[in-house]
């Protein structure tokens, strides 16, 4: 055989699949069936697809079991629930996050200014006052008291009397 | 009227569970089918098929009719198939029907009640039928894939390089070399050459 005509009919027959799926367009199709009618090798081979196709499909189709969709249904609805418990979690999460700000502009009226600066101060100092606490207590005038309380504490720990004991005035004679 | 696809998964959008079991209902036999072909055990492919529409489920409040719903229920199912094909040859997982050739009908066969045939008959069809499965078996992964969507679920080429995410033309060159292999192992294992004869 020709050098040329092995090459064509390797054209044709990578086309061959597609055609028996009818997946070429009809320009094509018309071509391949042409080609057919003369080429003897190529149509062995589809054939040969034919043939193999029809074994693939001497396979059964399986049923399935009676109990699937109701099987389906219940875990779905099962599902269900599960998602509307944890809807309902989420959402009255959310809802009090929704009154918290409501209350927070009604209380504040965030829109002001003059009040949101003193908000914003507020939440600096309560934050301020959370993280540096040591430091503020020695600043604080009211802990004073407990500030020296401590000091004098701390001296009564450390401080101590040393009391020298003193000769006897007179030895006792041993006679 | 026939309702489509698209219109039925927009329904269950709403939240109507009736649209849902109607496309359990027109899917399921398909389904089950498919992903028997794939990982050849039926109770497994059971549970596999009830997951995909699970899936299917879950997502319907995010479905966007875009593409068609068959591409997009099998793609969920091949994957499922995959994931389920990986992990087994990660454990080494062997199911009895891989191993037992006696085994393999005895749940599903239609024709083990039906006293109309003979038994050398039954017997026959059902060798034959457990050599081709086996056979089909033996393709590598996305051969396989290819081939059983277009053969057993019809599915056009473009419908698959969708679910096997490649090109229409790579769909084309795997499904010719998935037959040209399909056939070779045929006849490796005796059932290939007087197909016209044995049918």
């Amino acid at each position: 055989m020709p050098k040329s005509k092995i090459n064509n009919c390797q054209n044709y027959q990578s086309q061959l699949s597609a055609y028996f799926d009818n997946e070429l367009p009809t320009w094509k199709r018309h071509i391949i069936r042409w080609h057919l009618k003369r080429c003897a090798n190529c149509t062995d081979r589809y054939a040969t697809i034919q043939q193999t196709d029809k074994l693939l499909n001497y396979l059964e189709p399986v049923n399935t079991s009676e109990y699937f969709l109701s099987n389906v249904m219940s875990r779905v609805k099962t599902m269900q629930t599960y998602e509307n418990a944890q809807r309902s979690v989420i959402n009255r999460i959310g809802s009090a996050v929704e009154n918290m700000k409501s209350w927070i502009r009604g209380n504040i009226r965030a829109y002001n200014p003059l009040y949101m600066t003193g908000f914003v101060f507020g939440v600096v100092m309560m934050v301020g006052v959370t993280l540096y606490s040591p430091k503020i207590e020695k600043l604080n005038p009211f802990n004073q008291s407990n500030a020296e309380a401590s000091e004098v504490n701390d001296e009564k720990l450390i401080s101590f009397e040393v009391i020298p004991q003193d000769q006897p005035k007179r030895f006792l004679k041993i006679r | 009227m026939i309702v489509s696809d698209e219109d039925l998964m927009l329904e269950c959008r709403k939240g109507d569970m009736s649209a849902f079991e109607l496309l359990v209902r027109r899917y399921q036999d398909a389904l089950v089918n498919y992903i028997y072909y794939i990982i050849s055990d039926f109770h497994r492919a059971e549970d596999l098929a009830q997951e995909t529409f699970l899936r299917v489920y879950k997502s319907a409040s995010r479905y966007e009719p875009r593409a068609s719903f068959k591409s997009w229920l099998y793609t969920i199912a091949t994957n499922l198939s995959r994931n389920e094909i990986r992990n087994r040859a990660r454990r080494k997982t062997y199911y009895l029907e891989d191993m037992v050739d006696e085994n393999e009908d005895v749940y599903h066969s239609q024709y083990m009640v039906d006293t109309r045939f003979q038994p050398d008959i039954l017997y026959e069809k059902k060798e034959r039928q457990q050599l081709i499965r086996k056979t089909l078996k033996q393709l590598p992964e996305n051969q396989r894939l290819a081939l059983t969507l277009v053969t057993y679920q019809e599915l056009s080429y473009e419908e698959i390089s969708e679910i096997l995410n490649c090109s229409v033309g790579a769909v084309k060159s795997l499904i010719h070399r998935a037959r040209q292999n399909m056939k070779k192992l045929l006849i490796k294992v005796g059932i290939g050459e007087s197909v016209n004869a044995q049918i």
